[in-house]
């Protein structure tokens, strides 16, 4: 069922925690809201569930309007960050509950119980109770207890961020083939860009109550809208170097970029520019050669299947990846090459993209 | 390993500091258990010992003539009854408004820091002496044509168990994850179902306890009891038991016995609820 945002606002104390937000999900689509902590990100998901008032704006669910509906008639489920699973009871009992609650007869219960149980392997552990559970199985029997009655929609709050690392990555997997297999739309809200970039058909990244840029996420990683979208997405971060155009170039500390033709005319709008490369586009080089920015090492990075340099180019850190052997000492001058058609230019004052 | 010297010293202080407080609590205990030995003591003396002077620390003459006597006493049994009425009354009247008013007051953010304000006053009640109220509340009893009935205690009961049983049921509500009655919410139920089949059973332990500790309190109470009643029909212990000292003489043995004998089932109750007694006599002002 698919799930719209019109103009959507929550005022808390006259801030609007969440500004006039207009968003549309499609059904079976899985968008993910991702932001910074008290970007508004939660409040927008809890809305949408009824656990908060809509202050201005409708919210469509299946395109009725489900403005000062109680949650229990949105046909929702949720799954919480700490899972809320009900404590006294054992696993079938909490997975049960949505039908309990709508009065399915007890063998039926039972039965669906276990074949949910059954699809997230968690058949053995349904006579525990929660405290009983290891993480990861709790965050199971949660999805368990969302599946089970087939709702409109899954409305998922950092649903992995209670979990260890390895654990994450495994379950981040699992629910994106949940996702896919039942084709439920899903809101899944997360601060962290790499769940957003994975498991997403489409990311909508919000910043102090304004949404920034929606699309998928290879649009957000090459096409950010601005520049805290592009700093936000991709990891390592984007670079940011600011500078003023010379004639048909960019004036970097070594030297002059030039840009490509279509860059030129946005850049020469601008009266000062911000200019953005990723670590992955840029490459080392001889401080020498022509073109380049020239760089002292800060710190290298090891990761094993890539080597991060973060260098030092007057005021900024710039970070750029190298390859697994890469070796540099701390202070070493090195040069960096820009390809200019990875380049995004951005407007320092509003930090919009340009191009 | 060798330890060093200094810390030599800090343990001898340490020990030395730590007999000194249990020294202290001893003579505490020893204060406060002395009546408890005597009013045991003197319901099994014969009489001759109990008024033998130097005093009967201790004897082994001891008779079971006045648990006897009152056992067998019906008037006895009625007090004891109309004791047990009031208490539990007012026990599960405060207890069944309490909760409610707890959670109402834990959930549920009214304007103008009313939760604040409304929490502050329904404590600020218990500040005042019970006897700054004695008056007023005879007088609403006498109009009310309810003098020297047990409904009377029931409700003047409550009066003073309210604000306990809110506050300490307020504590475990906070300490209860909001998002298991959200969870509720979303699974299909509604406010009342989720207080009901997810709030209260997790809250249960606590509700036993300050129902306990509600029953303490109107067990042992004295003041309404004396005032607001007068005859079997709503008499309670208490008052009953003091009631031994007559105009011609003071029975003490019968009223050590019936004191023993009252003290008892509030005893085994305070002892079950000793845990939750201290955190919620500090009103949830430590988190754990």
């Amino acid at each position: 069922m698919s799930i719209r945002f019109e103009n959507a606002t929550k005022i808390f104390r006259d801030l609007a925690v969440v500004d006039r937000l207009n968003l549309e999900i499609e059904d079976g689509e899985m968008m993910v809201l991702l932001g910074p902590s008290g970007c508004g990100k939660t409040t927008t998901l809890r809305m949408l569930a009824g656990l908060e008032d809509i202050s201005e704006g409708t919210i469509y669910i299946a395109s009725r309007c489900v403005n000062g509906v109680p949650s229990r008639h949105r046909n929702v489920a949720m799954v919480f960050q700490n899972y809320a699973l009900y404590p006294h009871m054992t696993a079938a009992q909490n997975i049960g509950y949505p039908l309990r609650i709508r009065g399915v007869k007890r063998d039926e219960m039972a039965r669906q119980v276990s074949e949910v149980a059954e699809t997230l392997e968690i058949g053995r552990l349904l006579d525990r109770r929660p405290r009983e559970l290891s993480g990861g199985e709790r965050q199971r029997v949660a999805l368990a207890r969302a599946v089970i009655r087939r709702p409109a929609a899954f409305l998922m709050d950092e649903p992995l961020s209670n979990l260890d690392a390895r654990l994450r990555l495994q379950m981040r997997g699992e629910l994106k083939r949940l996702q896919r297999g039942l084709r439920i739309t899903t809101l899944y809200v997360t601060h962290d860009q790499a769940e957003a970039m994975t498991l997403a058909h489409r990311v909508a990244v919000m910043r102090e109550g304004k949404l920034q840029q929606v699309g998928t996420p290879m649009e957000l990683y090459q096409r950010p809208a601005n520049m805290f979208v592009a700093g936000f997405v991709g990891s390592p971060a984007m670079n940011f170097i600011q500078g003023r155009m010379e004639g048909a170039s960019f004036r970097l500390n070594g030297g002059l970029l030039s840009l490509t033709p279509d860059q030129l005319p946005a850049a020469a709008s601008a009266e000062t520019l911000v200019l953005g490369f990723r670590p992955e586009c840029a490459s080392l080089t001889s401080p020498q050669e022509d073109g380049a920015l020239r760089g002292t090492v800060y710190v290298t990075e090891e990761m094993g299947n890539e080597t991060f340099v973060f260098l030092k180019c007057e005021d900024a850190l710039i970070t750029v990846r190298a390859e697994a052997h890469f070796k540099a000492e701390i202070g070493d001058v090195l040069g960096v090459r820009v390809p200019p058609s990875s380049v995004r230019l951005f407007e320092a004052r509003t930090g919009k993209a340009l191009v | 390993m060798r330890e060093l010297k200094g810390q030599y010293d800090s343990s001898f202080v340490t020990r030395y500091s730590s007999f000194l407080k249990y020294a202290l609590l001893m003579l505490f205990a020893v204060f406060f258990l002395f009546p408890m030995y005597w009013l045991v003591l003197t319901s099994l003396k014969t009489q001759a010992d109990q008024f033998s002077m130097p005093p009967v620390w201790w004897t082994k003459r001891l008779t079971l003539d006045y648990y006897r006597a009152i056992i067998f006493d019906s008037s006895f049994e009625t007090l004891a009854f109309n004791s047990a009425l009031a208490c539990g009354g007012s026990a599960l009247l405060s207890l069944v408004a309490g909760t409610m008013g707890a959670y109402s007051l834990s959930r549920f953010r009214l304007p103008f820091r009313l939760n604040h304000h409304l929490s502050l006053w329904i404590l600020s009640t218990r500040m005042f002496p019970p006897i700054v109220s004695i008056v007023p509340l005879f007088l609403i009893m006498r109009a009310l044509d309810l003098l020297d009935t047990r409904l009377a205690l029931v409700l003047a009961y409550s009066v003073f168990n309210l604000p306990f049983v809110v506050w300490m049921m307020k504590g475990f509500f906070d300490e209860l994850p909001r998002e298991l009655e959200e969870s509720a919410l979303m699974d299909g139920d509604t406010h009342l179902g989720a207080f009901l089949r997810i709030v209260l059973p997790l809250v249960a332990p606590g509700i036993a306890a300050t129902a306990i500790f509600c029953m303490i309190v109107s067990w042992n109470e004295f003041l309404f009891a004396l005032i607001l009643t007068q005859t079997d029909s709503a008499l309670t212990l208490p008052v009953g038991i003091a009631n031994q000292v007559t105009q011609y003489e003071i029975r003490w043995g019968v009223m050590s016995a019936a004191g023993v004998v009252a003290m008892t089932p509030m005893f085994i109750f305070a002892l079950m609820v000793q845990r939750y007694l201290v955190r919620g006599l500090s009103f949830g002002a430590v988190k754990g």
